[in-house]
């Protein structure tokens, strides 16, 4: 079970059983917990949303459909989702992008990555698509999907208009699909 | 809003597919989206591209322990008792026609076990336990807070609603502050308190959400410092009437909200401004 692939692993892990449970969220767990922590910004937060987005996808399994992305995208997702229905209920401090941008710490996967899973492949080469938008698209999608902040705070902390704000992120997420050649059906 | 085009749909795909639109404007997208299978696969495609960005966050360990304190709450929503089939059965409500505000009560559901549709005690506390696990530590903010705008000022339209000396109304809130139903409690006498949890259409967007209709939603209750949890079958469209064993007076009740499974809290009603 240990060498499942991730849609089989997913397919235990929808069972409840226990033993598949256990291999399914140590396989995942370290990027839905980082997720969570960019977009809480609090270690204990992140970990509850961690725990929310597992039992989530526990729930909605069956709705996973593989023709659509991979399983951990498809598990990300969630955890943004969990994440952000989760701070939009507090008063996250603002941040100051223009000041203080963590983006290239961010969109640089670790240099460890170069073993023999693809998955780093596909890693490395949505970073350097990113890396190859002008900077304040790849600025503004980085801060409403890996940052969570809705258009309004990535605005106001880019100090921006909402509008040029909203054409970033439109511009940016259309561009970093044709550079990685997802084809919309 | 009036229905958006496909031409106006396409300029708001990154923004649905990202999540981020909001009230109305994400409501009317929705509604297109439903209809238009080529605008569907526009923000599908765009979708994925987001989600391939989340798998750039860096890694961050959980503290040890974590992936068993995740089985563990997935055995026990397992094992808890099917709350929906389980739910009607018992229920005999809900209602499929709204109870105005001031009309009498229901018939009495006390009058046979069958008839009340709260889960067996046992049953809502293994469900409370994992749904509390969620909720504890967010607390109040969660809940919509309603701030006492019925005292005097008999604004119908505001806030809680004192509707009589038996009753108070208070509108069901999103997390955004958007109104998305009413709650009402009943105060009856020597009969254990009512309340009726009423939500329109947004119901069908607990229904939809995730694509999963085997989702479970549960009205938590506050009361006197305690927490009362009963399923609430959104497979209805409701209105639901709650019969509030577990609580010895109706006005100690000081919020009801509805939850899921997760704990993530959809909704909330605060009682605050109750006469008497």
């Amino acid at each position: 079970v240990w060498n499942a692939s991730d849609e089989a692993l997913l397919a235990g892990y929808a069972t409840g059983d226990p033993d598949a449970a256990v291999v399914f969220v140590r396989r995942f767990q370290s990027k839905v917990v980082g997720l969570a922590l960019l977009i809480t910004r609090d270690p204990t937060e992140a970990e509850e949303v961690a725990q929310d987005a597992f039992v989530r996808a526990w729930r909605y399994a069956a709705s996973y459909d593989p023709r659509r992305g991979a399983v951990g995208g498809w598990l990300l997702g969630i955890t943004r989702n969990v994440a952000l229905d989760r701070v939009r209920m507090v008063d996250r401090r603002p941040l100051k992008l223009v000041s203080d941008p963590p983006f290239d710490a961010l969109i640089d996967p670790a240099d460890d990555a170069g073993d023999t899973a693809g998955r780093h492949d596909d890693l490395a080469r949505v970073a350097a698509s990113l890396r190859a938008l002008p900077v304040e698209q790849r600025q503004a999608l980085v801060s409403v999907t890996l940052l969570g902040l809705s258009a309004r705070e990535y605005a106001d902390g880019a100090g921006v208009p909402l509008g040029t704000a909203k054409t970033r992120i439109r511009l940016g997420l259309r561009k970093l699909r044709e550079r990685l050649g997802v084809v919309a059906e | 809003v009036n229905a958006p085009d496909c031409s106006e749909v396409r300029e708001l795909a990154a923004e649905l597919a990202l999540d981020l639109l909001t009230g109305a404007e994400r409501a009317a997208a929705l509604a297109h989206l439903a209809g238009c299978p080529g605008c569907r696969a526009e923000v599908a495609s765009l979708t994925d591209v987001g989600e391939a960005v989340l798998g750039l966050a860096s890694d961050a360990q959980p503290s040890v322990g974590f992936e068993t304190r995740v089985v563990s709450r997935i055995t026990a929503i397992r094992d808890a008792p099917p709350p929906d089939p389980d739910g009607e059965a018992r229920a005999g409500v809900p209602l499929t026609e709204a109870q105005p505000i001031g009309a009498p009560p229901p018939a009495s559901p006390t009058s046979s076990g069958d008839q009340r549709w709260s889960l067996g005690r046992r049953g809502a506390l293994v469900v409370a336990a994992a749904v509390v696990a969620g909720v504890v530590g967010i607390g109040a903010g969660l809940v919509a807070s309603q701030d006492g705008s019925s005292q005097g000022d008999g604004g119908r339209d505001a806030g809680t609603e004192d509707t009589g000396g038996d009753e108070v109304a208070a509108d069901l809130r999103t997390g955004d502050g958007e109104v998305v139903g009413r709650a009402t409690l009943r105060d009856r006498g020597d009969d254990p308190a009512l309340v009726t949890v009423e939500m329109g259409d947004w119901v069908t967007r607990l229904r939809g959400y995730g694509n999963s209709a085997a989702h479970s939603y549960w009205l938590t209750v506050d009361a006197g410092g305690e927490r009362d949890v009963y399923a609430l079958p959104v497979t209805e469209n409701g209105p639901w009437h709650v019969t509030l064993d577990g609580v010895e007076q109706a006005r100690a009740v000081t919020a009801v909200a509805v939850v899921d499974e997760t704990g993530h809290t959809w909704c909330g009603a605060r009682f605050s401004a109750r006469s008497g």
